[in-house]
């Protein structure tokens, strides 16, 4: 069977990581994803040599930020300033299903590459943009990134004890769940076309995205049910908190019916004492000793390595988790066996390398990795043969600058 | 126009959050979305009677978790232990698009109502699943929550210092990747089938949905260069922090090209002769002196409130905004004026309420927010009167406890 979306082609006039994101998800799933670039500068994103104090260099002059951001992708070099290159460009609108794009609102329009225009080239267009902060409101045409969007979406006042300083994160949650939400849009709207011939404009933002993620918190905030969080060592339940084992590895218990499963946990722990204790009989009496229980489970669970632990809790059916870190992903079985992490043959390298796979399994027509990220213009030749072209015309184009 | 999804129907046969949350993303998007609870017990989501801490109880006798989870949809009680239970479901599986389910692997099979039994009534069916460690795998039948995957994928040992315990989050994020990945897999699923006429079997899980959250840093990760976090007074550009001011607000200043921003911000912070000072003339060597700067900015900030800085700031060009806090969302006229915060008129809480909105426009075909969370059972009688049975049955099938 063919991948979901084979047939389908995608213009990604995109930069940085929310919109080559949404893109790479679209390419993983089959489209043919063309990464429009200006001949001078190209994506910033080749360009970046650090994230987060991390340096980004790869064997074969690749860069990991980029690498990662637009794996399976063809790059088109195209001078949008200039007149023969917006032509291409129109001419390669014609022939496409969606255009993707995050650059600031407004941006597209003064090159005449707004939806505006483009419709006129293709009616049935998807125009798919990506923002910061929504096509709307007061802060609409300002610029934003990843930080931007984890401060003013509150999510950064969602993580550690309530009171204490915002916590520092990785970089890169916020850009990923906005071009996470984007490409859901696109879909939607692909679906849209295919049922009713019309296309239309898709907008997605970082705040919008955010909001999905954090729907439950925000509702229960919004009415009025917000509730401090507290630290582990002060937790409502036990049963539901990470602990330190032995071996300094992190395991979690989460039972969302903790008294099914107090009996179990103590004798796990050889806590008998607890087990008898009536002042701990049901979830609510033992709310208030909590933090008497997780001290003495802390202590106990420090005796033994965490893979003791996580037997014995399996071995009565107590829900548990590994607490991994990144590094412990690439060799979790269950990663491995839902190809969630898997080996990915990478031609620059001339080796496999582990690369986070597909999310989500379509039993008919899953998606795959398509490739690699794209050399910068890589693909102009064929793409431009492919629009008709010819050798002739493609070397004046590039004696001219219009494409690269 | 009409909705994305109108004239699609969803069986959300789904407890808790991760499913639930996906049948009302197809929901908002105008799926009619019909809720299959058990008669008995119904969905445990609905006297959730806190979620981590936070009281759940709404005016009306709702509950803030259930609802939210299950907003815009139908609810049909029904029996699919009985017989005549899964009669009723199959023919409501042949005139749906969509069943969607989050049990735990393999429940769905012994009841007799799994993918390969539904399809037998509807050769064109997606079966959609949303597990927590996904399909396969040595722990494909375990039971997992959203701490479970919060755990499982890292996630919490990506905020926080790194070296310090991982630290606790607000619930509920790892379940909302969950069903925002697996409405991402159904809706392509009715694109393939749209384009090929083929149904098929989707697999969404915890663990994958956060693979596709932490894509870059598991991909830096895999490459051996795992990302650190430090701690702001640390962080390697002052461009790239967040500052405490007099109101007790933070600002966050998001400069990915610091070099371009470096004399508007020391302009704005009053602080000209940074600007030709060589030990800060561009980024690596601003690194170097970075606590130094990040000392004398936590003693400049303090001196007037966030409202004041955010103007002088972006009076100077500099990229920066609000560092918000939950409670700040509806007063922030970027979530309201784009509707991802919407007024929300309730009959059961009695008053208009403000709720999250569509977090994604469609240009004609826009989503919204269709209706509350349904009573328990509240559209079994007009489900099965539009399935052809009649007020006797009805009867007959409430005796039987059948819905």
């Amino acid at each position: 069977m063919a991948t979901p979306l084979e047939g389908i082609r995608v213009l990604d006039w995109t930069f940085f990581q929310q919109g080559p994101v949404a893109a790479s998800m679209l390419a993983d799933m089959g489209a043919d994803v063309i990464k429009i670039e200006d001949p001078v500068n190209g994506d910033p994103g080749r360009g970046m040599g650090q994230v987060a104090g991390q340096d980004t260099g790869l064997p074969g002059g690749r860069n990991f930020y980029f690498e990662n951001n637009n794996r399976g992708k063809r790059s088109f070099v195209v001078d949008l300033k200039k007149e023969e290159g917006r032509q291409i460009f129109y001419k390669l609108v014609a022939t496409t299903d969606v255009l993707l794009t995050n650059l600031r609102l407004g941006v597209a329009e003064r090159l005449g590459a707004g939806y505006d225009t483009l419709v006129k080239y293709n009616p049935k267009l998807i125009f798919a943009h990506g923002t910061g902060y929504g096509p709307k409101g007061p802060d609409a045409n300002e610029p934003s990134s990843d930080y931007a969007g984890l401060v003013r979406s509150g999510f950064m006042s969602m993580v550690g004890v309530t009171g204490d300083d915002p916590p520092p994160f990785t970089a890169g949650i916020v850009d990923q769940i906005g071009a996470i939400m984007l490409a859901y849009g696109t879909m939607t709207a692909l679906l849209v076309r295919e049922r009713t011939g019309e296309g239309q404009k898709v907008d997605c933002s970082l705040l919008g995205a955010m909001l999905q993620l954090q729907q439950l918190a925000l509702f229960t905030h919004l009415m009025g049910r917000g509730a401090p969080r507290v630290g582990r060592t002060q937790a409502r339940n036990p049963l539901w908190n990470h602990y330190k084992c032995g071996d300094g590895q992190w395991m979690a218990l989460s039972c969302l019916q903790p008294d099914r499963y107090w009996q179990a946990f103590c004798a796990i722990l050889g806590l008998d004492d607890l087990a008898k204790d009536p002042r701990m009989k049901d979830r609510a009496t033992r709310t208030e000793h909590a933090p008497e229980i997780v001290a003495r489970a802390d202590k106990v669970f420090l005796t033994k390595p965490r893979d003791h632990w996580l037997q014995e809790f399996k071995k009565r059916d107590v829900p548990s988790a590994l607490l991994n870190t990144l590094n412990d992903l690439a060799s979790d079985p269950q990663y491995i066996a839902n190809n969630y992490i898997l080996d990915f043959y990478h031609p620059a390298a001339e080796k496999n390398l582990k690369y986070p796979g597909i999310p989500i399994e379509l039993s008919k027509t899953p998606g795959k990795i398509q490739g690699p990220a794209p050399e910068f213009g890589e693909h102009t030749e064929a793409i431009m043969l492919e629009l008709g072209y010819t050798w002739e015309d493609i070397g004046g184009f590039k004696e001219r600058g219009v494409i690269g | 126009m009409p909705l994305p999804l109108e004239g699609y129907r969803v069986i959300d046969w789904t407890i808790f959050q991760q499913g639930p949350v996906c049948g009302a993303m197809l929901a908002d998007m105008g799926a009619d979305v019909i809720k299959l609870e058990d008669p008995v017990n119904g969905d445990p989501g609905r006297t959730m009677a806190r979620a981590q801490g936070q009281e759940t109880e709404l005016p009306g006798g709702r509950n803030a978790y259930f609802e939210n989870n299950n907003r815009g949809k139908r609810s049909l009680t029904l029996d699919l232990k009985q017989k005549r239970g899964r009669e009723i479901f199959f023919k409501l599986v042949a005139t749906s698009d969509v069943v969607l389910q989050n049990f735990r692997k393999g429940v769905a099979d012994k009841l007799g109502v799994g993918y390969k039994d539904c399809v037998k009534y509807n050769p064109k069916l997606i079966f959609a699943n949303g597990t927590g460690f996904g399909a396969a795998g040595p722990e494909a039948f375990e039971p997992s929550s959203d701490y479970a995957g919060m755990a499982r994928s890292g996630m919490m040992t990506l905020v926080g210092e790194s070296g310090k315990p991982p630290p606790p989050f607000a619930p509920g994020f790892a379940d909302q990747m969950g069903a925002i990945m697996l409405a991402y897999g159904i809706v392509m699923a009715l694109l393939v089938r749209e384009r090929t006429g083929v149904g098929q079997e989707v697999d969404g899980s915890l663990l994958g949905s956060m693979t596709q959250l932490e894509q870059l840093m598991i991909a830096f990760s895999l490459l051996g260069r795992p990302m650190t976090r430090t701690d702001r007074t640390k962080a390697g550009s002052p461009l790239w922090n967040h500052y405490l001011c007099s109101d007790g607000k933070w600002v966050a200043i998001s400069c990915l090209q610091p070099d371009r921003y470096w004399a508007g911000f020391s302009k704005a912070v009053g602080r000209e002769e940074w600007i030709g000072d060589p030990r800060y003339q561009e980024r690596m060597a601003r690194q170097q002196h970075s606590a130094e700067l990040i000392t004398a900015l936590d003693k400049i900030f303090p001196t007037k409130p966030r409202e004041e800085w955010l103007e002088i700031l972006r009076a100077n060009a500099v990229v920066c905004g609000p560092l918000n806090y939950l409670e700040d969302l509806p007063n922030d006229p970027q979530m309201t004026d784009n509707g991802f915060i919407v007024d929300f008129d309730h009959a059961a809480i009695g008053r208009t309420i403000k709720i999250p909105g569509i977090p994604i426009q469609l240009s004609k075909t826009p989503g919204k927010v269709r209706g509350p969370a349904p009573e328990f059972g509240e559209n079994t009688e007009e489900i099965l009167l539009s399935l052809g049975y009649t007020w006797d049955d009805l009867g007959q099938l409430r005796e039987g406890k059948v819905i």
